[in-house]
């Protein structure tokens, strides 16, 4: 009798403990990102550096000339048929900001220009498409302000390290450049062509 | 037996209680494990600091109001000033409208408004033939291109095949001593301080350079490369990039006076605004010059003065779902130094006697007397 009171004692002292370790086990936290290569802390660092990137870049004036880095049909110097780059930053002063910050540490960006239609949708336009970004990606994006005297800009010098490109004489709001427009803005005298956004997402590769 | 049986029965539940206490230790474990794992993935979530959207957009702001007065200031030949302001007025209006569908995207409010009477008038000296050099209207080649007043803006254009000849640094150096005339060179005083910059071609390394001078021993260098070369002075930057020479801009206090010596040294193109009203500044450099030195409208010649927004104060609004931000910035793109504190003179009239007022500074008070 007594033996099967120990015997029962020892078997419930066990399934507690069991019931209380498989408790504690499956309680445990798992977080969003526990699982993955990338964590909150790389998000944050590569979403701040593309904001640095941006700001530099506005600063001396190298983002509003990539902006305008086209052709007069609106594509990009050397994209051929995609209209996009898809090796790396554009081949001028923001290009090379871009490849500095990004390139030598395995992280990844697209490069994205969003701008205004009369019907007030808002389309984008692909400077730098790499892939679809992962799941892990950050973003950062400027306002860039277009005017009707600006010019678009062609190739930089060869000799220039700095790879400054170039105005040409081709104005936004001349007959042959169809560039970001805005339809509504036709035949309005205020000077201003559009504000156009441009947007850069980061993600570790 | 009865020993055996004795010590069972101190032992009690000993097993029970032991598994029982193991059990709540371990959930006990798991408690604080959890609240590690969770502080520290509160501690690294972003902070969406909304400030910080707050500061791009009236850094945005700031940059598009400034393109758009640029381009109002630069077209439009020889219109008056107020309607050069009621056309930013409406390319603002206009700015806001499309950067309010941009801030709507993100459940943001933003407006920009140019509230009218905001703007102070001034004055835009251009030079925009690139073949003709820097003299006057009337041909001086030492001549005070404006006196006592606000600048900002200052750029010029130059070719480097455009230079009448090429010039080495010991020569350049002489020329801002004063020993020579064999270099082209700006000076720019602010009543306290004065410097000298000269644009040249090196004779030596055949490139276009800036050398400045502080008038106290100390010289200092920047090269471009290439071709055609852009001098942002109040930008204090060569060709877009940084020029160390020209950082002396930094120092400058509120107004100065700038003056081109060996002007039919240099062929380019050039501008500059300044926050005097487009009539009295001209009179004003007429008389310290001794002759015409502006033509009146463009097309007439190089180089001419219009009237030009100096500068202008927008009112933000910025309304986000925890920040909301109100206030008023002014806008005065490449404007160097302290903001100008000196109040614009529209108009001034004399009673009585004849001559010109004499005007002296006390402090942040100007004196004007016969």
């Amino acid at each position: 009798m007594r033996g099967q009171a120990h015997t029962l004692e020892a078997l419930v002292a066990s399934l507690l403990l069991l019931a209380g370790v498989a408790f504690a086990l499956q309680v445990t936290t798992v977080t969003p990102l526990s699982a993955s290569t990338s964590s909150q802390h790389i998000e944050n660092q590569q979403g701040a550096t593309a904001d640095g990137v941006l700001a530099a870049a506005a600063e001396n004036g190298a983002l509003k000339r990539a902006v305008l880095f086209t052709d007069d049909e609106g594509n990009f110097h050397g994209t051929g048929n995609d209209g996009y780059y898809t090796s790396g930053g554009p081949p001028n002063r923001f290009g090379a900001i871009l490849n500095r910050a990004f390139e030598s540490r395995g992280i990844v960006f697209n490069v994205y220009v969003n701008y205004q239609t009369a019907d007030g949708l808002v389309k984008q336009k692909r400077m730098v498409y790499r892939g679809v970004p992962s799941d892990h990606a950050s973003a950062a994006s400027k306002k860039v302000t277009l005017v009707d005297d600006d010019v678009l800009h062609a190739d930089p010098d060869p000799n220039d390290d700095y790879e400054v490109a170039k105005p040409t004489a081709t104005a936004l709001d001349s007959e042959s450049s169809s560039l970001y427009r805005d339809a509504v803005n036709d035949g309005s005298d205020d000077g201003l062509y559009n504000v156009v956004e441009v947007e850069v997402v980061v993600w570790r590769m | 037996m009865a020993d055996v049986a004795s010590s069972v029965r101190e032992r009690g539940q000993l097993i029970l209680i032991g598994g029982l206490s193991l059990a709540v230790v371990f959930v006990a474990l798991a408690l604080v494990l959890n609240s590690a794992i969770y502080t520290e993935n509160l501690a690294t979530r972003t902070s969406d600091n909304p400030a910080d959207t707050a500061m791009q957009f009236r850094h945005d702001a700031l940059v598009g109001a400034g393109t758009v007065i640029e381009h109002v200031n630069r077209n439009g030949g020889d219109r008056t000033y107020s309607d050069r302001y009621s056309e930013y007025q409406n390319a603002v209006d206009e700015w806001q409208g499309l950067h309010a569908s941009y801030s709507a995207v993100n459940g943001l409010f933003t407006e920009i408004r140019a509230p009218d009477g905001a703007g102070n008038e001034g004055t835009r000296v251009v030079d925009d033939d690139p073949g003709s050099n820097y003299t006057s209207a009337a041909g001086q080649t030492d001549w005070t291109v404006a006196n006592d007043a606000q600048i900002r803006q200052l750029q010029m254009n130059v070719d480097k095949g455009d230079f009448p000849s090429s010039v080495d640094d010991g020569t350049v150096k002489d020329t801002l001593d004063g020993a020579e005339n064999s270099a082209f060179y700006a000076e720019i005083d602010d009543g306290a301080d004065s410097w000298r910059v000269a644009v040249y071609r090196d004779s030596n390394t055949d490139e276009v350079k800036v050398m400045s001078y502080d008038l106290s021993g100390g010289f200092s260098t920047c090269t471009a490369e290439g071709e055609s070369v852009q001098i942002d002075i109040t930008g204090e930057t060569l060709d877009g990039t940084h020029c160390e020479a020209l950082s002396f801009v930094d120092d400058l206090s509120n107004t100065h006076a700038i003056s081109y010596h060996n002007a039919h040294l240099i062929f380019g193109t050039y501008e500059l605004t300044v926050d005097r009203v487009e009539g009295s500044f001209r009179s004003e450099v007429d008389a310290e010059n001794g002759g015409s030195t502006y033509f009146d409208n463009p097309g007439d010649g190089a180089p001419y003065t219009t009237p030009a927004i100096y500068s202008a104060t927008i009112e933000l609004v910025y309304d986000g779902p925890s920040v909301t931000y109100e206030t008023e910035v002014r806008v005065a793109p490449g404007e160097p130094g302290e903001s100008a504190v000196a109040p614009p003179v529209a108009h001034l009239d004399t009673f009585g006697g004849s001559g010109p007022l004499s005007k002296e500074h006390d402090g942040d008070v100007t004196r004007w007397s016969p």
